[in-house]
């Protein structure tokens, strides 16, 4: 109700004329707040008023029941002077209070306005002025009631300010005016309501009465109590309902549960539909349109409040109520009507919701979305009843049906509707024909899903899809339901609901029988066949029909890995030779209802890498026995999930942590190594669908293969067999059963199942027949080995053999050097030639001394590269000299050592050399050498005269025989050398002299029994030593007069050394004699000072250093007590650093005849008694 | 027992179903799907939590959505772990208070059938105890 | 929930068997078993102690429920402290945790301290995983009997 409440106005009507539309606007301007009895929560109200002129035959009774369109408020309008009021206004005033009061009517209020002061010529004595007369008069006890506006057409402060006045203190009376009757009204209704359930009340009455409530209320603005007044009736009314229903009838609905004749549905378009209200009031509507009438109101409410969405949702609830009501008290209707009231309220209500959406679509969608799939469903339920659904005659009785359903709505014209198209048309066409029904329908179920997407509830979408895949196929359109039914399977795979994806596989699969598409129906019916869900009947027919359907031409691929699953995997051989038989045995397990006749079961291979580069290449034959690798597959858990378990592992690897710092440890812990791995890995895990589709087949060039298996339901043993071709490393990858055109593809990829395929070269050895390694220079027998490897020589063939080195191999049995004929080999066999081999000795050594490992290459005919071989040499004998001297006389000693383990014989030792004059001394004319056993020659060396100083290269060489020797000849072996410098020039002699002898007890006897004399030193005391130097004067070709230097050095724990050790001379003619003082110091058997001879080679220092030298020499002396004896020391020449620049003389220059001798030194005697400690255990 | 459910599910937290059980009726897969739909609102609902501070984070979430001859319930643990009850409309003796008791001892039936060592956790639930609990609450025929 | 004497000797004597029928190839097995079990336990024993909870508002409520109830409940104190960076890792640290506090009060024995935090590791991740957290679990013991605990979420 739009409608304000009234306010007269009396008096002055031009004046008020005036200041109508300022009060009209201003009033509603500010709200006030209303405060309400019963602990309500204050209100703010927008008061609004409609002003009419003062009548006192409109003055309402006190008793009157209506709330709106009654006068709440008059107010007197006056602005006359003092004068006027006492003549005319004042009674007026009197009359019209006495009317009020008649009616006992309190609300009302004088307005004094105050013109223009500038208008009045006279001030108004201020004695008493018309308000303050009116106040007087009749305000005496209510002051609020009489307000003055002062200038109210001006825009001044003060006119403002009296505006506000007056308007604040209207507002409050208004408000205190409808708060009387509202109380008064409220406590009528509260004490209708306590009176329900006795007899002769009527629920409508009470409905009007506080209808008429939420009306006031509406007029207020206060939109919310007035819903809150309806709900409540809603509340009331489904309580009695209830009670009636079971069991406890009360009079008042009896009319209500008439059989319906009517179901036309809601009409939101105008808020109130007021013959409706009137046809309630007298209780003369069905509870079909009661209940539209209610909800109409409600939603009218709501709306104007702004929430749409509310609609939707309280509509759902509203129409399902209230069908079950209906259901409920039993209420008479023929069939179908009650689905057509639905199909019409909910369509208005949708078209309302959209009306009033704006800006609350995603709200209101919630709930329109159920609205839809609630009316699509009762649309259904329509079709069905009618024979409109497709598939369906309507009989003649249905045709009828259809007209009195058609009767039973209300015609378009006679109902206002919201929206376009008013629901009842869209209902009438959908029933008039099979065709438009559909298009109805389709619409309907579209607008459905498509809500549903639209907030995302894509489980109820892909339910109505299915209900749309259903109807089209129907209509026989498959092609457009395949699409549904696809997306339903899919989703309820990928959600692990396999029951529910299996049933609408079977519906899939039907649709795709219907639409021809061979290729898809055979995979679908598979999957089907395959399903344990499903009844075993339906399974075996999807699968015989699966089977009849394919064409020998088609091909099609299916993944199969929920239809068959592999469990074991054994490869029986995991190494074999090219064209070998490999073979498998697979164990599967077929979830098909039947024995299925395959054509073949394929296993492809796939190469991969060799983990350990074992060295394949050099293995000549393949290890002889193999076990056999199985490998166990994971079985298909049972449940489904097991594809959604896209959580974490249970078993992360976790592994201890021990952090070290030096050596020590400071931290231990658990960590886990697949932590990166686990933790970066996103959500999109692509997984085999339920129809298969993202298996790819795999190359199947390598695979292994069985010809017409038979699969039983259950578990299943096969052999696959194939021969190995390529050489490399496998692994097994697809697994592929085929039945007639249908191809079911398996992975089995597995990296625990690895075949290798060997292809084994060709290999050669050439060994020695009795040594490890050949020996050069002599003729050997020998044995070549040649291993076919993988190939093969069908015909006898020759081998050519090619040494870098000129190594001469020669089969013994016919044939020229270096080639070997050979007969006809199988693959994998090996054949042995007997070769001698020779290499000549000069050749077998190096540049550098090594003994020469020559490569061999064999070339044999028909076969492509040549195969590699190596071979070893030794040489037979090795020599070393070293020259020997006795004094002057030279000798050389060449050594011979055998590096063969067998005996050489050694015949006819030569050495020759420019120069020198050589004598055999050995006796004997042959020596063997073998094993470690060394053979010594020695010669003498005699040097021809004019050869003195140039070197003499000696040669050795002798003839030598060994047994391996096939040839059976003396060889030759030669070794050369070179001696230079080798004549003695001086020869150093000294000795120790002052020899004693003296009484000692014969070791190993007690001291005072046998006694010896001995001769030696006494430790402690000074001796001297006796150097000469003497030069070889034969055949001497020493420089004259050549600085040399001796020196003379000890062990100083066992020797003091006194005097010259070191000194500078020269040699001429004569020996160079010098002495100096030795003191043994230990006792025992001693090796006299050593004394050694070099040749100096420095310039003559001055006779100053020569003077410092002296004195440094001197100074060196230890223990000179006694002077040196200067007159041994003739030939020392002039002092010379004997520290200086010496040079060694070469081997052999200096022949020290002294340099065994010992002597014997007495130990010092005892001086005191020894004191001896025993130690016992 | 006057708690008459006509179907119980127990969903898992990836949304599969890990224990259906209905009344026994020609027509079993209309539970299966009014459930499997039904895990539309659940996720809506719990989606939903986080946003508004001031709901009552309870386990319990009550009617998700009525059909014409079911009212479907929902319940979700802190593991995301879901239950769902269908109830005949026409049970109009059901209160809420009731459903929620229900609830419990399926919850309390559930965390006893996960501590059980056989049970691996995402499998289906075969446990007869769990079983027993389930049959004691559903409507008998 | 757990008594605490019995828990702690069945949790020793758990770890003692798994490591002596195990070879000495295995060692490291024997860690991601106990984990393995840790991770079982933690999956039914955290719906078991939520089953009264309210619902958790997020990652962060159901780590303050890890450190403070669940804790409490297993080992009969909380955490001593927790961190996060925020970023999806989060440090536990308990200052002395209860299978340690019998081992040594310092670095004695450090070397056996990860067969006794494996299980523990592992009861973290399960309670972690099955309220919805993707997480690996490790811990770290640098002076007996305090030890933390850190937890990397995956990030999605």
């Amino acid at each position: 109700m739009e409608a304000k409440p009234i306010i007269t106005c009396h008096g002055n009507q031009t004046l008020f004329s005036s200041l109508h539309p300022a009060v009209v606007n201003g009033l509603p301007k500010d709200v006030c707040e209303w405060r309400r009895s019963f602990g309500r929560a204050p209100r703010s109200v927008q008061l609004e008023g409609s002003f009419v002129p003062y009548d006192p035959d409109i003055l309402p009774e006190e008793d009157t029941k209506t709330l709106v369109s009654r006068p709440y408020f008059h107010i007197y309008w006056t602005d006359c002077d003092l004068d006027s009021y006492k003549q005319t206004v004042r009674d007026d005033l009197a009359e019209w209070q006495a009317a009020l009061k008649a009616r006992s009517i309190p609300d009302w209020m004088i307005v004094v306005v105050v013109p223009d002061e500038s208008k009045v010529k006279a001030k108004i004595l201020p004695r008493s002025s018309v308000i303050d007369k009116v106040r007087s008069d009749f305000c005496s006890k209510q002051p609020d009631r009489s307000v003055v506006l002062i200038e109210p057409l001006k825009a001044e402060q003060k006119s403002v300010e009296s505006w506000n006045q007056f308007f604040h203190k209207l507002r409050a009376l208004l408000l205190q005016a409808y708060n009387r009757h509202l109380n008064k009204y409220e406590e009528n209704m509260r004490s209708l309501r306590e009176k329900r359930n006795e007899a002769g009340w009527t629920y409508f009455d009470y409905f009007s009465v506080q209808e008429e409530l939420g009306f006031m209320l509406e007029v207020l603005g206060l939109r919310e109590d007035a819903l809150i007044q309806y709900d409540e009736l809603d509340a009331m009314f489904d309580q009695f309902v209830e009670n009636h229903a079971s069991g406890a009838p009360v009079t008042w609905l009896s009319p209500l549960v008439k059989p319906c004749t009517s179901w036309s549905g809601l009409s939101l378009a105008k808020p109130i539909d007021l013959d409706l209200r009137d046809r309630v009031k007298r209780t003369l509507t069905s509870l079909l349109e009661f209940r539209n009438y209610l909800f109409c109101r409600q939603a009218a409410l709501l709306f104007a409040m702004g929430r749409a969405w509310e609609v939707a949702e309280r509509a759902f609830d509203f129409l399902r109520n209230t069908v079950s009501e209906m259901k409920a008290l039993e209420v008479k209707i023929p069939e179908g009507g009650l689905q057509c009231w639905v199909v019409l309220s909910g369509l208005e209500v949708l078209a309302a919701c959209q009306k009033h959406e704006t800006g609350q679509v995603d709200r209101c969608s919630i709930f329109t979305a159920h609205l839809w799939d609630y009316i699509r469903a009762k649309l259904k339920e329509l079709g069905q009843l009618c024979s409109l659904m497709p598939g369906m005659e309507p009989t003649s009785e249905q045709l009828n049906q259809v007209l009195d359903l058609k009767g039973g709505m209300a015609l378009s014209h006679d109902q206002e509707t919201v929206g376009d198209v008013p629901p009842v048309d869209k209902l009438h066409e959908a029933l008039s024909s099979p065709g438009l029904f559909k298009k109805h329908y389709l619409e309907m179920c579209e607008l459905a899903m498509g809500t549903y997407k639209h907030i995302s509830r894509f489980r109820s979408a892909r339910k109505i899809g299915r209900e749309l895949a259903n109807f089209y196929m129907k209509i026989g359109e498959p092609q457009k339901a395949e699409g549904f039914l696809m997306d339903a399977v899919k989703m309820y795979g990928r959600e692990g609901w396999d029951s529910l994806s299996h049933a609408t596989m079977r519906e899939l699969a039907a649709c795709q029988k219907l639409m021809g598409d061979t290729k898809r129906f055979v995979v679908t019916a598979c999957n089907v066949a395959g399903s344990s869900y499903l009844p075993d009947a339906d399974r075996k027919q999807h699968l015989s029909e699966a089977l009849q359907v394919l064409d020998s031409d088609d091909r099609v691929e299916l993944g199969g890995s929920r239809l068959i699953d592999t469990t074991q995997l054994r490869l029986n051989k995991p190494t074999v030779k090219v064209d070998d038989e490999v073979s498998m045995t697979i164990h599967l397990h077929s979830h098909f209802p039947q024995p299925l006749t395959c054509d073949s079961v394929h296993l492809a291979l796939s190469p991969c890498l060799a983990h350990h580069m074992e060295e394949a290449s050099n293995q000549s034959d393949p290890p002889l026995s193999q076990e056999a690798v199985t490998v166990t597959m994971d079985t298909h858990t049972p449940s489904p999930s097991c594809s959604l378990r896209r959580g974490f592992p249970h078993n992360i690897q976790a592994k201890a942590l021990y952090e070290q710092r030096q050596g020590r440890l400071v931290a231990s812990g658990i960590t886990s190594d697949v932590a990166f791995d686990l933790l970066k890995r996103t959500d999109s895990v692509p997984m085999t669908t339920e129809l298969g589709d993202a298996v790819v087949r795999a190359d199947y060039e390598n695979s292994l293969c069985a010809t017409s298996v038979s699969l039983r339901p259950g578990d299943n043993e096969l052999t696959l067999t194939m021969k190995a071709r390529e050489e490399g490393w496998y692994s097994p990858s697809q697994m592929c059963v085929s039945v007639k055109g249908l191809e079911i593809l398996l992975p089995v990829a597995t990296t625990a199942l690895r075949l290798h395929v060997a292809c084994y070269r060709p290999a050669f050895t050439l060994t020695p027949n009795h040594t490890d390694a050949f020996v050069a220079g002599i003729e050997q027998a020998g044995t070549l080995t040649l291993h076919t490897g993988s190939q093969s020589m069908e015909h006898p063939t020759s081998a050519t053999l090619q040494c870098s080195n000129p190594v001469t191999i020669t089969p013994t049995q016919g044939g020229t050097g270096g080639q070997v004929s050979l007969p006809p080999q199988p693959p994998h066999s090996t054949i042995s030639v007997d070769v001698s081999v020779f290499l000549p000795l000069h050749a077998a050594t190096g540049d550098d001394g090594s003994v020469c490992a020559p490569q061999v290459e064999c070339r044999v005919e028909g076969w492509g590269d040549p195969v590699q071989g190596n071979m070893s040499f030794v040489v037979p004998l090795s020599a070393s000299h070293r020259v020997y001297t006795a004094r002057d006389k030279k000798y050389i000693q060449i050594r011979l050592e055998s590096r063969v383990g067998v005996a050489v014989t050694v015949t006819k030792p030569q050495v020759s050399g420019r120069g020198a004059t050589f004598t055999f001394l050995n006796p004997g004319d042959h020596w063997v050498v073998c094993g470690q056993q060394t053979v010594s020659l020695v010669w003498e060396v005699t040097a021809d005269r004019d050869q003195e100083e140039t070197e003499v290269s000696v040669t050795f060489t002798c003839d030598f025989a060994c047994d391996l020797d096939l040839a059976k000849e003396l060889r030759t072996f030669s070794y050369s050398c070179c001696l230079g410098q080798f004549q003695t020039w001086y020869v150093v002699e000294y000795n120790l002299s002052g020899e004693a002898t003296i009484t000692a007890p014969v070791p190993g006897t007690q001291l005072s029994s046998r006694s010896m004399k001995v001769a030696g030193f006494q430790s402690g005391i000074t001796y001297p030593l006796y150097l000469t130097v003497t030069p070889v004067t034969a055949r001497c070709s020493a420089p004259r007069h050549q600085q040399l230097v001796y020196r003379v050095t000890a062990d100083s724990t066992v020797w003091a050394l006194a005097g010259k050790t070191t000194g500078v001379f020269s040699v001429g003619e004569k020996p160079f004699r010098a002495s100096l003082r030795v003191i043994p110091l230990a006792a025992g058997y001693q090796h006299l000072p050593r004394v050694q001879l070099y040749r100096h080679k420095g310039a003559k220092p001055s006779a100053a250093d020569i003077w410092v030298k002296r004195a440094e020499a001197e100074c060196r002396s230890i223990d000179s007590e006694e002077d040196s004896p200067p007159s041994e020391e003739p030939d020392l020449e002039e002092d010379l650093d004997p520290n200086a620049d010496l040079e060694d003389f070469s081997r052999g220059r200096v022949y020290n005849a002294s340099l065994a001798k010992q002597v014997h030194v007495f130990p010092t005697p005892a001086s005191s008694d020894i004191e001896v400690t025993m130690v016992t255990e | 027992m006057s708690n008459m459910a006509v179907c119980v599910a127990v969903i898992a937290k990836e949304n599969y179903p890990l224990f259906i059980k209905t009344t026994p009726t020609d027509n079993e897969l209309q539970f299966y799907y009014t459930v499997h739909t039904s895990l539309d609102v659940v996720e809506e609902k719990i989606s939903s939590v986080g946003k508004n501070a001031n709901d009552l984070r309870e386990l319990y979430l009550g009617l998700l959505y009525p059909t014409e001859d079911y009212k479907v319930y929902g319940y979700v643990t802190n593991t995301k772990v879901k239950f769902v009850v269908v109830v005949e409309s026409s049970n109009t003796s059901l209160r809420d208070n009731e459903i929620r008791t229900m609830f419990k001892r399926l919850h309390g039936a559930y965390v006893d059938m996960l501590s059980n060592p056989f049970y691996n956790p995402g499998e289906n639930i075969v446990s007869r105890k769990f079983e027993n609990v389930v049959m004691g609450m559903m409507k008998q025929d | 929930m757990a008594d605490e004497v019995p828990f702690e000797f069945l949790h020793m004597e758990l770890v003692a068997h798994i490591h002596n029928t195990s070879t000495k190839e295995e060692n490291d097995t024997c860690i991601a078993k106990l984990e393995s079990l840790g991770y079982r336990v933690g999956l039914s024993l955290i719906e078991r102690f939520t089953k009264d909870c309210s619902r958790f508002k997020d990652e962060l409520d159901m780590m303050k429920f890890i450190c403070k109830d669940f804790w409490n409940l297993v080992y009969k104190k909380q955490i001593d402290n927790l961190r996060t960076n925020h970023q999806g890792v989060y440090v536990l640290q308990d200052n002395k945790f209860r299978f340690l506090t019998q081992l040594s009060n310092g670095k004695q024995y450090m070397e056996a301290a990860p067969k006794y935090l494996a299980f523990p590791c592992g009861l973290i991740r399960g309670a972690l995983c099955s309220l919805g957290i993707n997480c690996i679990v490790t811990a770290e013991v640098s002076a007996m009997p305090a030890c933390k605990f850190q937890i990397q979420i995956q990030r999605l």
